[in-house]
């Protein structure tokens, strides 16, 4: 079968509660999204927004599975831009394992479509928001460049 | 051709100049390398040693070749393993700084 697929790996010094939160409060979380808000009662078949700063939706989709503190799967697409949004719907799982002192955060965006431009797209957003995330849990500040929203979105 | 590949991106609050003595300086590498010291010559051709920490001697003590080097830009070794079976080519491992723009 087709798919596009990517998968992204990173340790933070945290805990997974702490990691948790990170990923699901959105006062946390705007902070590492450039500035983008979430939306979500974090229940199986609950809906799930992105919103840009300005109250766009950015992207949307719902809960598929949910397990506090340890994995979160995401029905997740692309809104803002037509052809993007034309893809359809992708799969966001996002897993957690307490590793030594550490919490190993596996980030997996997958679509059953070869070549997606917004599986593309994703590859070179989740990086620095990834990164941001690590330094904002790790030191208490993120990256500057992944405060705010992009200006050409 | 057939060939396995692994690519990372990852961005951190510094400067190329700090970035780039994490990555080269042997004092620094021990701290977040298990242990292992770099050595490197920085210029095209010059060698790239990988050694163990104590204990662990004979069990990483990788060599290997500076094919490419740009000081706080980017950096590519070839490296060959001692203990492991011979590669059928050389791996290579490239150290690419990627400024967040």
């Amino acid at each position: 079968m087709k798919t596009s697929k990517f998968v992204y790996v990173i340790y933070i010094r945290t805990t997974p509660e702490k990691l948790w939160q990170a990923l699901t409060d959105p006062k946390f979380v705007r902070k590492y999204f450039f500035g983008a808000v979430q939306e979500s009662d974090w229940k199986p078949g609950a809906s799930w927004q992105l919103k840009t700063p300005d109250g766009r939706v950015a992207d949307s989709g719902e809960v598929l599975e949910i397990e506090p503190c340890r994995k979160l799967v995401l029905k997740w697409r692309h809104e803002l831009r037509a052809e993007l949004r034309a893809e359809g719907h992708t799969r966001m799982t996002c897993e957690i394992e307490k590793s030594g002192s550490s919490v190993k955060l596996t980030i997996t965006h997958e679509m059953d479509r070869a070549r997606s431009k917004f599986i593309d797209g994703v590859s070179e957003g989740w990086p620095p928001i990834l990164s941001s995330l690590k330094s904002l849990i790790e030191t208490g500040e993120s990256l500057e460049e992944t405060r705010t929203w992009p200006e050409e979105l | 051709m057939q060939n396995t590949k692994f690519i990372y991106a990852t961005f951190i609050r510094t400067t190329p100049e700090k970035l780039w003595e994490a990555l080269t300086n042997g004092d620094f590498s021990l701290k977040y390398w298990m242990g292992f010291r770099i050595e490197l010559e920085q210029k095209a051709g010059g060698t790239v040693r990988i050694l163990p920490p104590k204990g662990m001697e004979g069990h990483g003590d990788h060599a290997g070749k500076v094919v490419a080097g740009e000081p706080y830009r980017k950096l590519v070794y070839i490296w060959n393993p001692k203990d492991t079976p011979k590669l059928p080519a050389s791996a290579n491992m490239g150290r690419r700084k990627s400024p967040m723009s």
